[in-house]
């Protein structure tokens, strides 16, 4: 018999408001380890609020939300810290430090949170880096990076305190169809490489298609629809996510060996 | 008048916590220096030649006026009491106002806009002790040395211009400049810039750091970072002579 597989994140009858807007009403999900989760939806559905109410940059006005077995709705910001070294964040425009280099970016959070010796964070930087495809470009300003170099420095700042479960806001948008390619395979390979478990939001469908095991919908901060990726894409059961499907793009037939050339 | 006194608390509020988290670990040395460099170094150049050419045309004008009446030998007194007392601290935060409140203004809301405060905050760094409290530390410290760059090149450019009127030499210049000099015409007035500081450093921040508007908040910022803290600076230069009158009462003979 197979045992249940350990969940990254539960969150539960989740609502939140910002004065008379409801964004988020009653939202329930969870995100097994090593798997990954899409929430799909149009813009102003409560897909951003979402993540950052899972990083506690805001709090539910109702419901529980549990990081890898921590409820963290009503923790204290010293528990709170202990809770975030646990995740990491893709921010849509990676929200690097404009004024550190790519490798103090990396290094910060290793120097704050951790006790690591100079050698070992840069160490740790090096590798991360590698992983990532920017190893030569650390000592660069964030200023200076393309718009997919800046996407995988974001990833590499999410995971240099090696989290096992990962936020990813808009992974590859603005990004030309080779750098998305390039970027979904990276994501791949991460989470194959460390059991990652992803959260990420996207409204480009080929993306969704390509990385997610399990599909939510949101609709005017409801979940309309909830599945498996190849039940969501195959057999859509609302007319919503039948529309939002009808603009799908299958990622698969790109040829990534002629994008890159 | 509602906005006004809830403006005043919220600045409060944030000022307090500033002064609260300056105490409370980890301290932020290395963020506080390099802070210092980029509001103490940076504005050296314009202080010094703000103070240089203050000086020089101070000379220029009060000159006639005191060798009419038989005081030529004042001059040097009057620029020194001058400086030292009022336009040196006042013009070198007016001129710190402008030039590293309205970057910190920027700055910082442009952080908030591009997320990058978030990914502080995701980080599990406190954003507000990382990026705040080390500029409001950067203007209370650089301001008052500021200000004697400020004074001292002020004196500089006074020498200069009634050096050419009147060939006097500088040892007799900065002798009769500090002949009637006390010391409280020159520690209290040079050291209530640290408050003009702590009022640059707070007000900018607060802009920058609360706005959540976005790129047109940034511009905001940067405006409103300005102007409020001008008019602070001018209000509080005025409480402050008056304590200073009272804590010093020779300095106001």
């Amino acid at each position: 018999m197979n045992a249940e597989p350990k969940t990254a994140v539960v969150f539960e009858h989740v609502s939140k408001a910002f004065g008379s807007k409801q964004v988020l009403r009653d939202v329930s999900f969870e995100v097994p380890v090593g798997e990954t989760l899409c929430i799909l939806g149009r813009s102003g559905t409560g897909k951003s609020v979402t993540l950052k109410l899972l990083i506690s940059l805001l709090k539910p006005d109702r419901g529980k939300i549990w990081i890898e077995g921590d409820e963290i709705t009503c923790l204290k910001e010293v528990d709170l810290s202990r809770v975030r070294r646990k995740m990491g964040f893709l921010f849509q425009d990676a929200a690097l430090f404009d004024s550190f280099t790519l490798y103090d970016n990396l290094a910060l959070p290793l120097r704050r949170l951790t006790d690591k010796t100079q050698d070992e964070i840069d160490s740790i930087v090096d590798k991360v880096l590698g992983q990532v495809g920017l190893a030569g470009d650390k000592a660069k300003m964030p200023a200076n990076l393309s718009g997919g170099m800046r996407k995988r420095a974001g990833l590499a700042r999410a995971l240099v305190l090696e989290p096992k479960f990962v936020m990813l806001d808009e992974p590859t948008s603005a990004l030309d169809m080779s750098v998305q390619a390039q970027m979904v395979d990276l994501l791949r390979e991460l989470q194959r490489k460390h059991n990652l478990a992803y959260l990420f939001i996207s409204h480009d469908l080929k993306v969704v298609r390509a990385l997610s095991s399990r599909v939510i919908v949101m609709r005017s901060g409801k979940v309309v629809e909830e599945g498996s990726a190849e039940d969501i894409f195959k057999n859509p059961k609302t007319a919503y996510t039948k529309a939002l499907l009808a603009a799908a793009f299958d990622l698969s037939v790109v040829n990534r060996s002629v994008l890159a050339s | 008048m509602n906005k006004l006194i809830e403006f005043i608390g919220k600045v409060s509020q944030f000022g307090s916590r500033v002064i609260v988290d300056l105490f409370r670990p980890p301290f932020e040395a290395a963020q506080i220096v390099r802070q210092i460099a980029e509001t103490g170094s940076r504005s050296l150049p314009l202080v010094i030649a703000s103070g240089f050419a203050l000086g020089t045309v101070m000379t220029l004008h009060t000159r006639s006026t005191l060798v009419m009446f038989g005081a030529g030998a004042m001059i040097p007194a009057v620029q020194a009491l001058a400086f030292f007392v009022e336009i040196g601290p006042l013009v070198a935060a007016l001129l710190l106002a402008g030039r590293v409140g309205s970057g910190i203004g920027a700055v910082l809301a442009n952080m908030r806009a591009t997320e990058q405060i978030d990914g502080i905050e995701s980080l599990s760094i406190d954003s507000f002790k990382f990026l705040v409290v080390p500029r409001v530390v950067a203007c209370v410290l650089a301001l008052p040395l500021l200000t004697l760059f400020m004074d001292f090149s002020g004196l500089l450019g006074g020498y200069l211009s009634e050096f050419v009127a009147s060939r006097i030499s500088f040892h007799l210049y900065i002798t009769r400049a500090f002949e009637n000099l006390e010391w409280s015409n020159f520690i209290a007035p040079t050291f209530k810039t640290a408050v003009f500081g702590f009022i640059i450093g707070t007000v900018s921040s607060f802009f920058g750091y609360t706005t959540n508007e976005g790129a047109h908040g940034v511009g905001k910022a940067a405006t409103n970072s300005v102007v409020v803290s001008s008019l602070l600076i001018i209000l509080a230069d005025v409480i402050l002579i008056k304590c200073i009158f009272f804590a010093f009462p020779e300095s106001a003979l």
